[in-house]
């Protein structure tokens, strides 16, 4: 089961979640995202591209493992303050 | 503890910013030692043993690149301080153009100057191109602004001192922006000098190019709180950072496109001085040129060329 989190501080309520889920998860509330179908999502994670505020966070979700990483940016990250 | 903080290509902005914690300082100061700061005091060389060394500034000259070498062997951490020493910043731009010309425009052309004026020969000459601090030696840690806000050091520099770690929101403009999205209906892009913003809602709703989505929180969005588009001055957000596929061009124009309808070819074809209006913090940093999607290979070719 995917557990949707949004952060209603953070939301925007600009609505591109809603318009870019492939599966109609999310709805907008009083200029909130809210993920009213979360049953549905597939975990393919193209709201967190999408998202302007990054407000979203998915729990249960791994995505597979990526044919490409850059170790210098790997080490940038881990180092942001 | 010994602190210092090396100055390189920028404006010491960010090592105000360090001053600007007010009467913080002063318990600061308790606890560390600052022993070498070319702003603040008059002491010439770092001295050797630093704990902390907080570079400010990016990479633009061989005096630039001697002194970050002379500092880093000095030091036992070095913090990025800033977007110049964490991204390339404003210095980067000089890319754009060659060093005759950037010297020319210096020293004979500005209203100040005058044609004769003879051209600086004994001065560092520039390195290929600019560097971000991370492109060339190894960072302990970076911290991002222009310059980095006093209310976040107020927690980050104590905490560093101490060797304890902070926990701080690490997303983008928009999440600390308080503006809304509006309608989109006539979605038109806008410059700056066009027409005053409406207050209430969303800049980039409104076709202004407000780099907030794509941009590293930490000031509490001040410019849109000031009817002001973000210009991207605290670096990329980290998911661009992260992402392979993502860069701040091509993230923009997929939100504006996704928000209004409006074809990404098209989008692309609309959008004015990429350089100035989408990478000017970032256009010096290895990191987001090597990113396959990067437009700043182009750009910067472009530039120097003309």
């Amino acid at each position: 089961m995917i557990d949707i989190h949004v952060d209603e501080d953070a939301c925007n309520g600009c609505g591109l979640c809603v318009k870019d889920c492939p599966m109609h998860v999310y709805e907008l509330q009083d200029s909130t995202a809210v993920p009213v179908k979360a049953g549905d999502c597939m975990g393919c994670l193209s709201c967190h591209e999408i998202c302007p505020t990054q407000a979203l966070e998915h729990r249960g979700v791994y995505p597979s493992r990526r044919h490409y990483i850059d170790l210098r940016v790997c080490e940038m990250l881990k180092r942001v303050i | 503890m010994k602190i210092a903080i090396e100055e390189l290509a920028g404006c010491s902005g960010c090592t105000i910013s360090v001053l600007d914690l007010h009467e913080q300082i002063l318990s600061l100061i308790q606890q560390a030692e600052i022993v070498y700061s070319p702003v603040i005091m008059d002491v010439k060389e770092p001295p050797e043993g630093i704990d902390i060394a907080f570079v400010t500034g990016a990479v633009r000259n061989e005096e630039n690149q001697e002194r970050l070498k002379t500092i880093r062997k000095r030091s036992k951490k070095l913090v990025a301080l800033g977007t110049c020493a964490c991204y390339g910043g404003i210095s980067g731009l000089s890319m754009l153009s060659n060093s005759v010309d950037i010297f020319r425009c210096v020293y004979q052309e500005v209203e100040t100057g005058k044609a004769g004026n003879p051209l600086p020969q004994e001065v560092p000459s520039f390195l290929y191109r600019t560097f971000a601090v991370g492109d060339i030696a190894k960072v302990d840690y970076y911290i991002t602004g222009c310059p980095p806000k006093e209310k976040y050091l107020q927690t980050i520099l104590p905490a560093l001192v101490k060797g304890d770690t902070v926990q701080l929101s690490k997303k983008s403009v928009c999440s600390e922006c308080d503006r809304v999205m509006g309608s989109v209906d006539k979605w038109h892009l806008r410059r700056r000098h066009e027409g005053i913003p409406d207050r209430e809602h969303c800049l980039l709703g409104q076709g202004y190019l407000c780099l907030g989505s794509v941009t590293f929180g930490r000031c509490g969005a001040a410019c849109p709180h000031h009817n002001i588009p973000c210009q991207g001055c605290n670096g990329p957000s980290l998911d661009i950072l992260r992402e392979p596929c993502r860069d701040i061009f091509n993230m923009m124009i997929r939100r504006i496109a996704d928000l209004t309808g409006i074809p990404q070819k098209s989008l692309e074809k609309e959008m004015y001085d990429v350089a100035h209006v989408m990478y000017p913090y970032t256009i010096g940093s290895l990191i987001m040129e090597d990113k396959e999607i990067s437009h700043i290979r182009d750009l910067i070719k472009e530039g120097s060329s003309q």
